[in-house]
Order: structure tokens, then sequence, then C-alpha cells
């Protein structure tokens, strides 16, 4: 039970304090550039959450190993990189073989496993020395914090859209910016950071 | 139609890597080191050295040796090549003690897995020459670099009150900067400095920067339009530009078999059919894909979500003018009804060459404009 709990306090985290997208800017481009197509939403966020979980609980199996875990971050971060480049090469090629997919679903998930939002996964459990639980907790919590990242973009940009008041100068792209930024003001005082000194 | 590709030169991929098409700030891609790491300009620094030379690397590996292989699998190599040069890079550093590697933290590594190297490998690189994609990467690179300094040097100066190190206000005046909050307000603010700026200067080149939400239908085989559409092919017979000659060369369109003889001027009557759907049983996985529609190294940018529209006017007496226009994340596929007097039907396109055609479109708009002045 104790397992449940620290998995659901990691996945909680991820998703409303630690938020990865809006918090950390993992994923930014991917959750801003998906949030226009609501229809990938779904599909895209569980490749997310299926690679970030993977990757993140075979890197803290490896970390188990004295002789990886004595290791600097230089070392890690090429065998947690190995370790998601052989994920996603050992997945593409279950799939290609059992449910013959065509070539634009393997490049969807070709950006949904080498992305910033799932290589990051295992580098922060590492350094905030979470276990197994935890792990798997923040890979889920990874997916879902993407894609409430992208249903909170796409509300704000669906407002952008029809808003006849923006400046010229700012319409589109910039106006997106500061939505995303006004978005990540407010997961950061769910975070408690200070905003002035 | 000319081979848009042969236009293309080193000059036009220059402008367009380095400002015109601004990977950050108008493609919006590689925005996690930029709003979340690049809070100081030495940290800015070194991201920018580091992605300046992996799109180097990757681009010319791409063009040079990687075309035979799927584009999934090439996905994979771009992330082995970052971390071959990254993870040696950080040893070295960390070891001279250099304290940037720890200033930088985990977004170091994580430039291995950056979309911006990526995404110009795959839409650029390995379409073209290694001379080219040199050029793509040098201009992405520099494009990249500028928007990252220039995004550490205010955060750094506003949010910790120093350059570089070096103090220059007392205190900080806004820490708050130094977070990613920080981060997309600045890069909000440089977009639409960019924006201003190429419509200044480069007038030529001036677009909306749209970001819209795609809204798409489903296709269903065998409809057609409500209303025919009236195309007038060029007399010699050639192709026409552009969207013209996609528009006779599209499976989706066919000319009507039962013509209207008041048509005059060579007018041909065309009726558009939406496109049968392929035979055969479709795989979990293009069912599962159905729903995401569009390939998204080819298709995703904003900016390129642009397909042409044939538009026909009509004036009377049977006359029709075609003309090309093209438009921002306009739904392919789709037959709009008719709006007033003109009938608007959106055809999907190649959208490189179509790119590729507005580059030269402009260019030479941008010729002619200064001849004018």
């Amino acid at each position: 039970m104790t397992w449940f709990f620290d998995m659901t306090q990691a996945a909680l985290f991820t998703i409303f304090i630690q938020n990865l997208v809006f918090n950390g800017g993992y994923g930014s481009s991917e959750a801003i550039r998906m949030s226009a197509k609501p229809k990938r939403f779904l599909p895209f966020s569980i490749m997310i959450a299926f690679f970030s979980t993977v990757t993140a609980v075979v890197c803290r199996a490896l970390d188990s190993i004295k002789e990886i875990s004595e290791q600097g971050e230089a070392v890690h971060s090429a065998i947690f990189g190995a370790v998601l480049i052989l994920i996603y090469i050992a997945t593409a090629l279950i799939l290609k073989l059992t449910l013959a997919p065509n070539k634009k679903f393997l490049s969807t998930l070709g950006i949904a496993a080498v992305n910033t939002l799932v290589f990051a996964a295992p580098l922060i459990n590492r350094r905030a020395g979470y276990g197994y639980a935890e792990s798997v907790g923040t890979g889920i919590g990874s997916g879902i914090a993407f894609i409430l990242a992208l249903m909170l973009i796409n509300a704000g940009l669906r407002r952008l859209e029809a808003n006849k008041n923006i400046p010229p100068l700012f319409k589109g792209t910039p106006a997106m910016f500061l939505y995303v930024a006004m978005l990540s003001l407010a997961f950061a005082g769910f975070a408690g950071s200070p905003l002035f000194a | 139609m000319p081979d848009a590709k042969k236009t293309l030169t080193p000059s036009k991929v220059f402008l367009f890597g380095t400002i015109i098409k601004n990977p950050i700030l108008v493609q919006v891609i590689g925005l996690c080191p930029a709003v979340a790491a690049s809070s100081s300009l030495t940290v800015a620094l070194l991201l920018s050295f580091v992605t300046t030379i992996l799109l180097i690397v990757c681009e010319v590996l791409a063009s040079a040796l990687l075309k035979p292989l799927p584009s999934w699998f090439r996905v994979a190599v771009y992330m082995i090549t970052g971390l071959l040069f990254i993870c040696p890079l950080m040893y070295i550093l960390d070891e001279a003690g250099f304290s940037v590697v720890s200033d930088a933290g985990v977004y170091l590594p994580l430039m291995a897995a950056n979309s911006v190297v990526a995404l110009r490998c795959e839409k650029f690189a390995v379409k073209r020459s290694v001379f080219l994609s040199f050029y793509d990467a040098v201009a992405t690179g520099i494009g990249v670099s500028s928007v990252l300094m220039l995004s550490g040097t205010i955060r750094e100066l506003l949010g910790f009150g120093t350059v570089a190190g070096k103090a220059v206000f007392e205190s900080a005046p806004v820490p708050a900067l130094t977070m990613p909050f920080g981060g997309f307000v600045v890069l909000g603010f440089l977009a639409a400095f960019l924006k201003k700026f190429i419509s200044t200067f480069l007038s030529g080149y001036s677009y909306d920067m749209p970001f819209r939400i795609k809204r798409t239908r489903r296709r269903r085989p065998g409809r057609t339009s409500e209303q025919p559409v009236l195309i007038e092919p060029t007399s010699s017979g050639e192709p026409l530009p552009l969207g013209e000659s996609t528009v006779l060369s599209s499976p989706a369109i066919e000319p009507d078999a039962a013509s209207d003889p008041s048509l005059s001027g060579g007018a041909v009557r065309f009726q558009i059919h939406e496109a049968p759907k392929e035979s055969g049983k479709e795989s979990f996985a293009d069912v599962f894909y159905n729903s995401m529609s569009e390939d998204l190294f080819a298709r995703e940018e904003a900016f390129d979500d642009i397909a042409a529209e044939v538009k026909t006017e009509k004036h009377g007496g049977g006359q029709f003018t075609v003309g090309t226009e093209t438009s921002p994340s306009a739904n392919s596929d789709i037959v709009k009804p008719a709006r007033d007097e003109a009938e608007r039907v959106v055809i999907p396109v190649d959208l490189d060459l179509l790119e590729e055609e507005e580059i030269n479109r402009a260019l030479k708009k941008d010729s002619e404009g200064g001849k004018d002045g």
C-alpha cells in the first residue's frame, strides 16, 4: 500500500506542483505545437507517458547497480540516453512487426520518445533520489501533466484566436508565448516559488 | 513548373534560418533551453555552442549518409550523435572545474533530445544537398543562439542584476524572470520585436505568425461538392503555376464529363470529388493514427501549415479568372461553400514546393519594391 501512495504522491506532484511543461519548460515545444491539434492530445500523451514510465523504471533499475550509481552526471546522462534510444527502437520494431503501422505513426512515435520531457524524467528522478514507485509515478504524471498542458494551452489558443483586441504586433505567436507565460506563472505559484525578492 | 528546389540559394537559406523562420520565435521549436535554462548569459553561450555544433554535425550527417534510412530510425541516430558529443563535453568541462555545467543542470544533456535538431534534419537536410544543409545548420544555429543569448542577457540582467556574472544593479529588479515564466515573457516580446523588424525592414517576407486551432473534417468517400469549380487552363497546355497545376494533377479533381457549352474563353468545368479511400484492411495503427492525420515532421510547423487556395471569381459572360493565394492554417481537403460571388476551394499541395515558391515570390516582390524605391 505504501508503494501505491508513493507512486500517487509522485504523480500528483509531477502534475500539479512540478508541472514539467510549465515549471520546467520540458517538452514545451511539443506541447505548444500539439495544442493546436486536439485530436492528437490523447494518443500523443499516452506515448509520452509510456516512454517516460518505462525509461524511468529501467534507469532506476540500472542506477541501483553500484558501479553505475557511483558515476558522475556525464556517464549517467549517456547511459539514460542510451536506454531511452533502445526502448524507442525496441518499441518501434515491435509495433512495426506486429501492427504494421504507417510511416507517419512511426514519425510521431519518434517525436513522443525523443524529446526533453521523456529524457528529463530519469534525470530528475535520480536527482530527487526517487525509488521505483516514485519513478513510475513521475512517468505516469509526465503524461498527465502533458495532456493538462495541452488542454490549457488549447483553451487559451481558442480565446486568443477569437480575440480581436490583441494589438497586431502581438497577434499569433507572441500572444501565445505570453499566454503560456501566465500559465507558467500560475504553476510557479502552486510550487510556492517567490516572484519578487 | 520551374524546379523550385534549384532556386534555393545559400543566401535565402541563411536569411530564412536566422530571421524569417527563426526556429524559436517563429517555428516554436527548441523552447526548452530557451525558456528554462538560458537564465544567464554564460549558460546561454554554452547551450548556443552545443546547439550549433549539433546542428552542423547532424544536418551534414543526415544529408550525406542518413537518407537511405527510415525516418523513425534517423531520429534515434540524431540523439545518439547528440549524446556522443555532449556527454564527453560535460565530462571534460566538469573535470576542468567549470561551474557552467552545474549551472546548466539537466538541460545540457537534454540538448541531445532537442527538437530543433531532429526537425531541421528531417525537414531540410534529408531532402537537400550537404552544402545547403551545412548552410541551414549554421543559419539555424545563429538563429537559435541569438535568441538564447538575448534572452539570457535580459533575464540575467533583470533577474539577477548581473551580466555574465558581473554586477550591474545592486539588487535584482525582477527575480521571477529567471523562472520559465520569465523565459516565456521574454520570448513573447522578442517574437513581437522580430515581427516588427520583418515588417519594417523585410516587408516582402511579412506574415502573421499564425497559431490557430486545426479544425478538420472527416472525408467521406465519393462525396462531391455542391457546386462545380471553374478553372481556366493555360492556352499552351503547359502546366499552370503552382496552385493551379496542383489542382489539375490532384486526384481529388476530375473534369466534369458534361461540360457546359455556355462557357467561353477556353474555361473548363471541373467537379470536385473527395479522394476515394484507399482499399484494403486498415491496421490498428492506421486506425489509431487516423486521429492524428498528418506527418508531424513534414507538416507540423504552424508557419508551413499552408494550403494553396484556388480562388475563382465570376465576372460575367461566362468568363472566369483564376487567382492563387496562400492562406496559413487553411484546412486542406475541405470544399468550402460558395461565398458571395466567389467560390473557394482548398487543395492540398506539396508544402515544400509551396514554401520555396513563396520565398521566390517574396524575393521578387522585394526586388520590385527596391526598384520602385
